[in-house]
């Protein structure tokens, strides 16, 4: 084994078994935590059997197994960055209607008849 | 009388007669249930001047002052205008918004929008209102392009036909001027707008409202003044490129 292997590969499975202990003291979003632990988990095997990479990129039609994790990580990549674009933009709407309701609450009006032009008439 | 009433049902006696009562309220300058929507942010040295010339031609006028630094909402309170103050700068958008949001709580039947730092001249306001008046569009956008321009920079001016080049793209509406911010609404025109985009990409996102909204528009010639002043403080041109990749991340991502 690598330096490499050593290092990661017990971490993502240490990782995979935080997050199913977890969800055990956990009554909602088990799905989630049990998603995540599969995905460190897969991590750590591939870590350690880099060559299993190869077999599924060579199965999927991809030249090399490298590029399917590439390509894996750009779109999951992707998804995530839209996730969190969405949920940034909802953030930024609820900040502006917060300050948007207190500043209305807040509103003024100035003096009637103050530095007013000469020739404006301002009706009934 | 309600212009808009008096114009439903004419005939071609009635129209002269209805077009000369349009042309009467226009040239009123007082027209009843006319709010002004003034966004301002830093305008301190400018912002009396554009208030009282505003007020020569409406009575209604509301001042969105986006958190300034300066002393626009100090001098702002000296005129009999309302003051609705952001309490963090949250951009021109975002204060554009504030301020439609309030004039049509107060009741307002036209909403015209209006920039704080004098590139706009309240003279274009009649001829800017004339089109909904006479029930011929719920939209009245201004264009410098139809109008006139003093002191536009050529850099601004190329950027003014990207961006209707862009609004073209996206948007599938050509306008001579995509990104003049002097436009008057009807009631039921500016309750068919909100606006989510704070910053300087407000001004496409308000022409896609618009087409989508499905009622009329039309473009106004009107005047846009430029100052050495002005165009130090406005955006610069390389922000342009920053506002268009904003754009593009909102319809990609959103």
């Amino acid at each position: 084994m690598t330096l490499f292997q050593w290092c990661f590969a017990p971490l993502c499975f240490l990782l995979a078994m935080i997050l199913v202990f977890r969800t055990a003291r956990r009554t909602g979003a088990a799905w989630r935590a049990l998603l995540w632990a599969l995905v460190w988990l897969v991590g750590g095997v591939i870590i350690l059997w880099p060559d299993l990479t190869t077999l599924a990129a060579t199965a999927l039609g991809i030249g090399r197994g490298t590029d399917l994790v590439l390509y894996v990580g750009a779109l999951v990549g992707l998804y995530a960055f839209q996730r969190l674009y969405g949920r940034t933009r909802r953030l930024e709407n609820t900040i502006t209607e917060v300050v948007r309701r207190q500043a209305i609450d807040r509103a003024t009006r100035g003096p009637a008849g103050s530095q007013t032009p000469e020739d404006a008439s301002y009706g009934p | 009388m309600n212009p808009l009433a008096s114009n439903g049902a004419a005939t071609d006696a009635n129209a002269a007669t209805a077009t000369a009562g349009v042309a009467a309220a226009v040239s009123e300058r007082l027209i009843e249930g006319l709010w002004v929507v003034i966004p301002a942010y830093n305008e301190g040295l400018r912002i009396a001047d554009v208030l009282a010339d505003v007020l020569r031609f409406c009575q209604h006028v509301v001042v969105v002052d986006d958190a300034s630094t300066d002393e626009t909402a100090q001098r702002a309170r000296a005129y009999p205008v309302w003051l609705v103050r952001h309490a963090i700068n949250l951009g021109q958008g975002a204060a554009l918004q504030t301020g439609i949001t309030f004039a049509l709580a107060q009741g307002a039947q036209y909403v015209v929008t209006f920039d704080a730092d004098g590139q706009h001249q309240a003279a274009d306001l009649p001829a800017l209102l004339e089109p909904l008046l006479a029930g011929q569009a719920h939209y009245s956008l201004g264009s410098r392009f139809l109008g006139r321009t003093v002191g536009m920079p050529w850099v601004r001016r190329l950027l003014v036909y990207a961006a209707r080049a862009f609004t073209y793209l996206f948007s599938g509406v050509r306008l001579t001027d995509a990104h003049n911010g002097l436009r008057a609404m009807t009631r039921e025109g500016a309750s068919r707008i909100h606006l989510t985009c704070n910053r300087m990409e407000h001004a496409s996102e308000i022409v896609d409202q618009i087409v989508r909204s499905g009622l009329p528009f039309v473009e106004v010639p009107v005047t846009i003044r430029y100052s050495r002043e002005t165009l130090r403080k406005g955006q610069r041109s390389s922000a342009a490129l920053a506002i268009a990749a904003r754009l593009l991340l909102e319809r990609i991502v959103q």
